[in-house]
């Protein structure tokens, strides 16, 4: 084993302690997790595979490939947070509107009843 | 006011005397103001204690769409017939009011403001401002399907129908263009009227700013895909 690949796999069980941690009572989340470091993991002790996928997907190198899909990971990655935030947003604005119509209040004196 | 007719203000950090005389012109036209604090550093029920006002207040500022609709909501529990949304910062005139809701009468369920039914009233904005409406103009239209000669202006006029039917996601400035397409999605019947704007210093300062306009049409075209 070379330097990296310990450097490598170090880093992705470190990331997939974080990321189970993080995802308590969701199963299906911490599946994908897992799921994603076993493959990060294996393709790092036997890179030849990721070649061997590059080759039959008709891309140049593995790393090539690995680049491309790391592309559209982090595209839908950030798609879905944004989504996220919107959902977060939405609640805050209805808690902050529960809040003001709660705490509403007359000030001074009414000058004339309807 | 023989029908219950509300006058929703959103206020975020107004300077007390601008808002004193915005709010002073409605009292004395009898009109009831509902003042929504969005946030502001100094709280408004502390500024305007001793005028008779509805005050509700945001813990934390959520943009003048958020206001709009929390004071809608309020004005529903108050079981509002007419309301209207009218500026703080004074460019809007407390006598035109009656003119909306005249016109709600007449059958529409909104009234919105326009600042080019007249010579007059378009001849007074600054001709940036005025490019930069063309343009929103367009944006509204492609986005809701609804063409009208005037864009972002925040007077318009609701009535009971239109009240329950709208509710607003948008938080910050992008609600006037998502306004239009709920007022289309819930067939409500629109008519614009002519309104003078008093453009003062400080209602300039408030106002939208021409960088922004991207920022509108980003969080529009974020909604359309969310």
């Amino acid at each position: 084993m070379t330097r990296m690949q310990i450097i490598l796999i170090a880093g992705f069980l470190f990331a997939t302690l974080l990321c189970l941690l993080a995802s308590k009572n969701r199963i299906l989340t911490r599946l994908f997790f897992l799921a994603q470091f076993l493959l990060a993991i294996v393709l790092t002790l036997w890179p030849q595979l990721s070649q061997k996928a590059a080759d039959f997907l008709g891309v140049g190198r593995g790393t090539d490939l690995i680049l491309y899909l790391l592309v559209v990971y982090v595209y839908i990655g950030s798609v879905l947070l944004l989504g996220k935030f919107r959902q977060q947003e939405r609640q805050i604005t209805e808690l902050g509107r529960q809040m003001a119509l709660e705490l509403a209040q007359r000030t001074g004196k009414k000058e004339h009843e309807d | 006011m023989s029908n219950k007719t509300y006058i929703i203000i959103p206020c975020y950090n107004e300077v007390e005397s601008v808002l004193r005389q915005t709010v002073q012109e409605l009292l004395d036209l009898r009109y009831e103001p509902i003042m929504v604090d969005d946030g502001s550093q100094i709280p408004l029920r502390e500024m305007l204690s001793d005028m008779p006002l509805h005050i509700l207040r945001h813990p934390i500022n959520l943009g003048q769409g958020a206001a709009l609709q929390t004071g809608m909501e309020y004005a529903k529990r108050l079981g509002a017939e007419h309301v209207l949304h009218f500026d703080a910062d004074g460019q809007h005139r407390a006598e035109d009011i009656e003119r909306f809701i005249t016109t709600l009468d007449e059958g529409y369920d909104v009234v919105l403001g326009s600042r080019f039914l007249r010579h007059e009233d378009s001849g007074s904005l600054p001709t940036r401002k005025r490019l930069l409406l063309q343009a929103a103009r367009l944006v509204n239209l492609i986005f809701t399907g609804v063409w009208l000669t005037d864009a972002h202006n925040g007077f318009r006029a609701l009535n009971r129908k239109a009240l329950h039917a709208i509710d607003l996601q948008e938080n910050r400035m992008a609600h006037a263009t998502e306004i239009l397409s709920q007022i289309r999605h819930a067939k409500l019947k629109i008519k614009e009227i002519p309104t003078l704007i008093n453009y003062s210093e400080y209602s300039l300062r408030k106002g939208q700013k021409i960088s922004n306009s991207l920022n509108i049409i980003l969080d529009l075209i974020l909604r359309k895909l969310l």
